[in-house]
């Protein structure tokens, strides 16, 4: 439409300058953009295809699921490219690690909910952000149009960095980022990791040795500065330094050795390690390995992109393992559009979609009872009396269900065709 | 394939393009006088459906099974048109997930008005291409697009002239079904809105 009314100006002549200020219009800068400008210049702007296609990707944040910080879940694809998202916990000093593994290429990208933090390389099927705060970043997978058959998400949050100090973890961290210190005159601003004096203390990410100096708090200490994430690491009451002013360093390269110099004297050696960024941040989830266990795959992922029906009444839960918030009748038709672990993400014939047990479902394989209608019924493409008429089921003429909405049975035709018959007057 | 631009530029305004502009510009023009310029045969117009197709081609979705589904389903229908009659009355269903096209072939009314109705009804709101062809008497050659409409709900009306027998196909877009309906009529009179709507 604008280039439309742009052309318009130009041909009338109103303003000679407008086709020049038409010219150039900045590049896609994402691999989304891209496609969906790709489409736009091929005619296919007001297409069906490209609205579904970008209402699915906004729909998709709207009702992102909360997952676990190691989640894996497989997803269908339809022919729509229809968008799926995730809503995962994260913490200043962690990063996010997706990968998108399956038939056809997939986008990737990541926000907070109202800004995109980072994109995917859809021939690489991989994404990688590091969010500057604590909360959810929204993780969202939508492949290209008309495509068939499934992908794999796995979402990973790890830490930023590597630990600090060789060979030990966080079980030898003594004392935490706030606890008190000098009496409650001061919180503590950093980790102490314990270890014996000697113990190589090394860098916890690539920067440069910024200073190399000796304090009477600190003792022996570095500072190591990590420009990529503008913020410096501080290393304390080393036993000896090992490094230089200047010096570029890579993760794991020695900078010095425990000790216990300075103020911890009196203490056990230990290192203190800190990181400071506009102030003093906790270090612990920086070098925190996450503690969620790997979702498992799920026991029969050839559900997903099939149909199946509520096995029990039941309840839709938000998110695998979220509290129960929609009920559904036993019988109701669902399509599964993803299985992580024991749960299918289903959408029902009204277009809820949620998460259930894969054992509270069945295959649609075996007819639920047969209707044999006295008179001509009706067969509707949804389960709603205003709904199109797609063919009529003959009086006399039985017809097997396989599924119920309400007052409406899901049948099967004999020449295949599927649709809604209203069950009141049938039998 | 266009060639790959840096940035975007303003499409080139294809002769095609500029033709069916053209058109449209002289339908609104006319107004209330109507607008035969679609009836010439010897002015055949490009019609949207050509357009999508174009565009499913130059994106690669043509090489998709539905998308290579949704051109055959198009052209078996335009080459085997079941036969109709005017004035004509068909509906039916085609479902959104499904490559699906309906044509009928009938006798040019020759020098009449022609009128198609159509209009597609489904549960999410979908353009429905109509077209109407003309054949020519030699079979070997390929159908003379004639006046072509991409809208939910439409009027096309234009005087035929010429003896050669029409078609008009139905097609929802891709991913879009539903209800179709289709009236056509012939008349003597120029209709009372007639141009494409």
């Amino acid at each position: 439409m604008r280039r439309v009314l742009l052309l318009s100006l130009f041909a009338l002549g109103a303003c000679d300058d407008v086709e020049e200020l038409a010219e150039w219009v900045p590049p896609p800068s994402n691999p989304r953009e891209a496609y969906v400008r790709t489409l736009e210049d091929a005619g296919l702007a007001s297409s069906a295809l490209l609205a579904d296609w970008v209402r699915s990707a906004d729909q998709a944040i709207a009702r992102a699921p909360t997952v676990t910080q190691s989640f894996r879940e497989t997803v269908a694809i339809d022919l729509a490219g229809s968008a799926q998202a995730w809503q995962v916990p994260v913490r200043r000093g962690q990063r996010v690690v997706v990968r998108a593994e399956g038939s056809n290429h997939v986008f990737l990208d990541a926000s907070d909910g109202s800004r995109t933090l980072g994109y995917g390389e859809p021939d690489a099927g991989t994404m990688e952000v590091e969010p500057r705060g604590d909360g959810f970043l929204i993780v969202r997978a939508q492949p290209p149009l008309l495509g068939t058959g499934r992908y794999r998400v796995t979402i990973q949050v790890l830490p930023t960095l590597g630990f600090p100090v060789a060979d030990h973890g966080i079980a030898d961290v003594g004392s935490v980022f706030g606890d008190p210190r000098d009496g409650g005159a001061r919180d503590h601003h950093g980790i102490d990791i314990f270890a014996p004096r000697g113990t190589p203390v090394v860098a916890a990410t690539a920067g440069t040795v910024s200073r190399v100096q000796v304090t009477a708090r600190g003792g022996k200490v570095i500072w190591l500065r990590d420009a990529r994430r503008a913020q410096n690491l501080y290393y304390a009451h080393l036993d000896s330094q090992l490094v230089s002013n200047g010096m570029r360093v890579q993760p794991g390269d020695t900078l010095g050795l425990v000790g216990n110099t300075g103020n911890a004297r009196t203490t056990p050696p230990h290192l203190h390690f800190g990181i400071y960024s506009r102030g003093p941040q906790d270090p612990v989830p920086f070098v925190l390995p996450v503690r969620d266990r790997p979702t498992p795959l799920p026991p029969d992922s050839g559900l997903v992109g099939t149909r199946v029906r509520v096995a029990s009444a039941l309840e839709l839960r938000p998110s695998p393992g979220g509290e129960p918030d929609t009920p559904i009748e036993r019988g109701t038709l669902l399509r599964v559009e993803g299985a992580t672990a024991s749960w299918l993400r289903v959408t029902t014939p009204d277009g809820n979609q949620g998460f259930v047990r894969a054992s509270e479902t069945e295959s649609i394989e075996r007819p639920l009872e047969r209707v044999a209608p006295d008179q001509d019924l009706p067969v509707h493409a949804a389960p709603s009396a205003s709904a199109p008429t797609i063919a009529t089921l003959a009086a006399g003429r039985g017809a097997p269900v396989y599924a119920r909405s309400g007052s409406f049975a899901f049948v099967r035709l004999e020449d295949g065709r599927e649709g809604w018959v209203t069950t009141t007057s049938a039998n | 394939m266009r060639p790959r631009r840096t940035g975007r530029m303003l499409p080139d305004p294809t002769a095609n393009r500029l033709r069916w502009a053209a058109v449209a510009l002289i339908c609104v023009v006319a107004g209330g006088s109507g607008c035969d310029v679609l009836a010439s045969s010897r002015d055949p117009i490009d019609p949207e459906h050509a357009t999508y197709v174009d565009g499913l081609r130059e994106t690669g979705l043509a090489d998709a099974p539905a998308g290579r589904a949704w051109i055959r389903a198009a052209e078996t229908a335009l080459l085997e048109a079941g036969s109709g009659t005017l004035p004509l009355h068909a509906e039916g269903w085609i479902a959104a997930d499904s490559a699906a096209a309906v044509a009928w072939r009938f006798p040019a009314p020759q020098e009449r008005w022609l009128t198609v109705r159509a209009a597609l009804a489904g549960a999410r709101p979908g353009r429905l291409f109509v077209e109407v062809y003309r054949l020519p008497s030699d079979p070997a050659d390929a159908p003379v697009p004639l006046a072509s409409a991409l809208a939910m709900d439409t009027v096309l009306s234009f005087r035929v002239r010429g003896r050669d027998d029409l078609v008009l196909r139905l097609q929802p877009e891709l991913l879009r079904g539903g209800t179709w309906s289709v009236d056509v009529t012939a008349a003597d009179d120029e209709p009372a809105h007639a141009g494409v709507r």
